[in-house]
C-alpha cells in the first residue's frame, strides 16, 4: 500500500498534538479561576422542547419543561395543527404578551398530535402531577381519516420503544387506545425505534453531560425561554383580516381553494370521543389540572359549500361537548365562534383573528382562576 | 469522517482508544469484531437514523447471502440480478426522476421505507457491497466471515466519505492479532487526525465562502477576477476539505490498528489528466477502473468495433466518467463534469497512443502540471454551478 505521508513525520505531529493538548490541560488546571462550566440553574419558563426529545422520552428536556412550567405557575398548552405558530400570533402568544394574565404559556403542538400521543408522557412522568394544562380540541378530528387512529401521526410523535420501558401503571382504557395506534406500526419502524432508544439510553449517561461541558452555549441556544416581562414582538390585539386577503363570503383565506375538501364529518365514529374520555380520566388519575378548549368549526363554509354536512359537523362538536360534560370537567366553549366572519384560514385552522378571539375566552377563564 | 459536534468527536476518540487498548490486550479476532460492531452502532446512530441503519443492514444481509451463493456457484445471472437490484435501489433513493418513473405504487408501498434511508454514506456502502459481490463471484476474497463483512461495510471512520477499502485488506488488519499495539502507528494516527482537523476546521472555513460562490468576490475583483479566483479557490477548497476528512478517517483507522488505503496523493501535482485520476480520490477511481472501465472494455471487445482500439478506449472512458458524474449528483452539471474528464482522458490517450513513455523534462513537467490544474479547475466549475449559471460563468471567463 502506498505511503503518502511518512509515518515518522506523522508520529511527530501526533506527539506535538498530544503535547499541546496536555500543555493546555495543565495550564487550565493550574489557573485557580478555571472551572468546568456548570449547568446553570434556569429559573425561567421554557417555551417548548423539540419533538424528538419528547418522542424519545428524553428525561433531561421533558423534566426541564415540566418543572419550569410548574415552578413558574404557568400552563402547558397542548394541541394539534391549529395550535402551531400563526404569522400574527396564536392564542397562547396573545396570552404571553397580556400583562393582565400573570402566568406564561408553554406549548406542545403538531398536526395529528391528539390526546393519545400524550398518554405515555402523562403515564410515565411523575412531574405531570399538579401541572396546569390547556388542551385544545379541534372538531376536525371528528372528520374524514382524522376521526380514526392514525399510525403515521402516532409514530411521528411517540417512540414505541421509549415508552414500552417507562414504568407506567396499567390503565386498561389507555392500553386499549395505545394498542389501537401502536398495533399498526410496522416492525421495521419498531426495530428502528428499539435500536435508537437502546443506544440513546446508553449514550445519555455520559453524552449529554459531555456535550454540555464542551459547548454549554449550544444548550442555551436550543432552549427557547418565555419572556416573563411579557414584552414580546407581537401585537397586543388582532383585527379582522383585510378583505383584499380574505374571502368573507366563504370565511377562508383569499387563496384557499374551499372546494378541495375531503374531510367529511363522521359523527358515527366514536374513536376520538373514546380517546378524549380516556385522556380526561387519565389526567384525573395522574392529578393533572386540565382545562379543555372546544374549538370552533367553519360554519359559514359548511353552509355555503356543503350545507348537507353542517348538521354532521355540529353533531361531531356536540359529541365532544357531551363527553366533557358527562365527565364533569372544566371546559371553554369556543363553538360560538364558528359563525364569526374572519375566524378561519381554511376548513380546520383558525386565523390570528380567530386565535385572538379564542385568547379572550381563555384569558377570562385564567384571570378568574388566578383571582380565585 | 464527518463530525457534527465536539462531543461526537470525543465519543469517537474514546472508543478508538478503548478499541486499540482491547486489541492489544485480547488477541481474539471475534472479540475485536464484536467490539467494533458496538462502536459502529454507537457512532453511526449519531450520523444516520437507527431505522436507516437497520434497513441498510437488511440490504447488507441479502447481499451477504447472495455473495455466499456466488462463492459456491459462479452464477453470472445471480451476480447480474443482485447488482441490478442494488443499482435500482440506489437510483431510486438518489434520483427523483427514477422515483417519478416508478410512480405511486412504489412510493406508497416498499418505497416508502426505502426512501427513509438517509443518503449519507449510502453510496460508499453500495461500493463495498458491489466489491463483495463481484469479488465473491471472481473467488478472490480471503474471508467469508460474517462479522468481518458487517464491520467492513459499516466501519465508522470510512462510512460517510471513504476511502473505499477492500475486504481483504480490512480483514488482514482486523485479523492482525500477532502484533502488539504499535505506538508509532498510534501516534501517526493522532498526527493524521490533527492534520485533517487543521484542514477541515481551520483552512476550509477561511476559503469556503469565496470558493462556493463567485458573487462574494464580485464587488472587489470584478466579473473576470471573481469567477477565476472563485474557481481557483474552489479547486483548493474541494481538495483540502475532502482530503481533510480522509485524513481524519485514515488517522482514526490507524489508531485502531487498521491501515486503510490512501485517497489522495498530491493530485494538483499531476502532469496529465490520467495522472490526476491516479492521485485524486484514488480508491474511487480504482473502483471505477475495476468495476466499470474494465468490464466496458471487455464488453466492447466482443463487438465488431473491437478492431478500432482507440475508439474502444474513448468509449470506455466516456461511459466510465458518465457513471462517475452521475454518481456525484443527479443534475446535468455533474454529467457535464464527468464528460469533461472523459473527454480530457480521451484526448490525452489520443496524443499518447502508441508513443513510448519518456521521463518528462522539468519545463515540460511544470507545463503539464499547470495545464492539468487549469483543466481540472475548469471541470470544478461544472461541478460547482448548476447548468443555468454555467453559461454565464464561461461567458465571464472566456468572452
Amino acid at each position: 500500500m502506498k505511503e503518502v505521508y511518512r509515518l515518522r513525520f506523522l508520529a511527530w505531529i501526533g506527539v506535538l498534538a498530544m503535547a499541546a493538548v496536555a500543555f493546555w490541560l495543565v495550564i487550565a488546571l493550574l489557573i485557580p479561576t478555571f472551572r468546568a462550566p456548570q449547568c446553570p440553574e434556569w429559573d425561567g419558563q421554557l417555551y417548548t422542547i423539540r419533538h424528538q426529545e419528547l418522542r424519545d422520552n428524553n428525561p433531561l428536556y421533558i423534566n426541564l419543561l415540566l418543572t419550569s412550567v410548574k415552578r413558574n405557575g404557568g400552563w402547558l398548552v397542548l394541541g394539534t395543527s391549529e395550535t402551531n405558530a400563526r404569522p400574527k400570533g396564536n392564542y397562547y402568544d396573545f396570552l404571553n404578551t397580556d400583562t393582565a394574565v400573570h402566568a406564561l404559556f408553554s406549548v406542545i403542538a403538531g398536526a395529528g398530535r391528539t390526546a393519545c400521543t400524550y398518554f405515555p408522557l402523562i403515564q410515565s412522568n411523575d412531574n405531570v402531577r399538579g401541572l396546569k394544562v390547556i388542551y385544545f380540541i379541534n372538531p376536525s378530528y371528528g372528520c374524514g381519516k382524522l376521526s380514526f387512529s392514525n399510525v403515521d401521526y402516532f409514530d411521528r410523535y411517540v417512540s414505541s420503544a421509549a415508552y414500552k420501558e417507562a414504568n407506567r401503571p396499567k390503565n386498561q382504557d389507555v392500553e386499549q387506545i395505545l394498542r389501537v395506534n401502536e398495533g399498526n406500526i410496522l416492525w421495521l419502524d419498531r426495530v428502528g425505534d428499539f435500536l435508537g432508544y437502546e443506544v440513546d439510553k446508553l449514550r445519555r449517561k455520559y453524552y449529554q453531560d459531555l456535550a454540555f461541558w464542551l459547548k454549554p452555549e449550544r444548550f442555551a441556544q436550543e432552549l427557547v425561554w418565555l419572556d416573563s416581562t411579557k414584552v414580546a414582538h407581537l401585537p397586543k390585539e388582532c383585527a379582522r383580516p383585510d378583505s383584499s386577503r380574505y374571502n368573507y363570503d366563504l370565511n377562508v383565506g383569499a387563496t384557499f381553494d374551499v372546494h378541495s375538501y375531503t374531510l367529511w364529518p363522521h359523527p358515527e365514529s366514536s374513536y376520538r370521543c373514546d380517546e378524549l374520555r380516556t385522556m380526561i380520566r387519565l389526567c384525573k388519575e395522574r392529578k393533572v389540572e386540565v382545562v379543555y378548549v372546544l374549538g370552533p368549526y367553519n360554519q359559514i363554509a359548511y353552509q355555503k359549500v356543503h350545507p348537507a354536512e353542517l348538521p354532521k359537523i355540529q353533531e361531531v362538536s356536540a359529541n365532544f361537548k357531551q363527553v366533557l360534560e358527562s365527565e364533569g370537567v372544566s371546559y371553554i366553549d369556543c363553538t360560538d365562534l364558528s359563525a364569526e366572519p374572519g375566524v378561519f384560514a381554511d376548513w380546520q385552522h383558525h386565523t390570528s383573528y380567530g386565535a385572538y378571539l379564542i385568547y379572550q375566552k381563555i384569558k377570562n377563564y385564567v384571570v378568574e382562576k388566578e383571582n380565585r | 469522517m464527518l463530525f457534527t459536534d465536539y462531543a461526537l468527536f470525543f465519543e469517537i476518540l474514546l472508543f478508538t482508544l478503548l478499541f486499540a487498548g482491547c486489541r492489544s490486550l485480547f488477541r481474539k479476532e471475534w472479540l475485536n469484531h464484536i467490539l467494533l460492531i458496538g462502536g459502529n452502532i454507537l457512532v453511526l446512530t449519531h450520523i444516520v437514523s437507527p431505522k436507516s441503519l437497520f434497513l441498510l443492514l437488511i440490504v447488507a444481509l441479502v447481499a451477504y447471502g447472495a455473495g455466499l451463493l456466488l462463492q459456491k456457484r459462479k452464477s453470472g445471472a445471480l451476480l447480474a440480478g443482485t447488482l441490478s437490484l442494488l443499482l435500482v435501489l440506489f437510483a431510486v433513493r438518489n434520483y427523483p426522476l427514477v422515483q417519478s418513473w416508478l410512480g405511486a405504487w412504489w412510493t406508497d408501498t416498499l418505497g416508502k421505507h426505502f426512501l427513509s434511508v438517509e443518503k449519507i454514506g449510502l453510496s460508499y456502502i453500495l461500493f463495498r457491497i458491489i466489491h463483495w459481490l463481484v469479488e465473491s463471484y471472481k473467488g478472490t476474497l480471503r474471508t467469508r466471515n460474517f462479522l468481518a463483512y458487517i464491520n467492513y461495510l459499516f466501519f465508522f471512520p470510512t462510512f460517510t466519505a471513504g476511502p473505499i477499502d477492500t475486504l481483504n485488506n480490512f480483514h488482514y488488519w482486523m485479523s492482525h492479532t500477532h502484533v502488539r499495539l504499535n505506538a508509532r502507528r498510534m501516534l501517526a494516527g493522532v498526527g493524521r487526525i490533527f492534520y485533517g482537523a487543521v484542514k477541515t476546521l481551520l483552512i476550509v472555513p477561511l476559503i469556503k465562502p469565496y470558493a462556493i460562490d463567485y458573487q462574494t468576490l464580485l464587488p472587489s475583483l470584478g466579473p473576470w477576477g471573481a469567477v477565476s479566483s472563485a474557481a481557483l479557490l474552489y479547486s483548493l477548497y474541494i481538495y483540502i476539505d475532502f482530503s481533510g476528512y480522509c485524513d481524519i478517517a485514515i488517522g482514526m483507522a490507524s489508531m485502531m490498528g487498521i491501515r486503510t488505503p490512501e485517497n489522495f496523493d498530491n493530485p494538483y501535482f499531476a502532469t496529465n489528466v490520467s495522472d490526476f485520476w491516479k492521485r485524486w480520490h484514488i480508491t474511487f477511481s480504482t473502483f471505477l477502473k475495476i468495476y466499470v472501465f474494465k468490464p466496458v472494455i471487455a464488453l466492447l471487445n466482443k463487438l465488431p468495433i473491437a478492431k478500432y482500439r482507440m475508439l474502444v478506449s474513448v468509449m470506455a472512458y466516456m461511459v466510465t466518467f458518465l457513471v462517475c458524474g452521475l454518481w456525484h449528483g443527479s443534475t446535468l452539471n455533474f454529467v457535464l463534469w464527468g464528460l469533461w474528464h472523459g473527454l480530457g482522458l480521451s484526448v490525452y490517450k489520443l496524443f499518447t497512443y502508441r508513443k513510448p513513455v519518456k521521463p518528462l523534462t522539468r519545463p515540460r513537467k511544470v507545463c503539464g502540471i499547470c495545464l492539468t490544474f487549469v483543466f481540472v479547475t475548469i471541470g470544478w466549475i461544472f461541478f460547482n454551478y448548476p447548468v443555468d449559471k454555467l453559461l454565464i460563468m464561461f461567458k465571464l471567463l472566456f468572452v
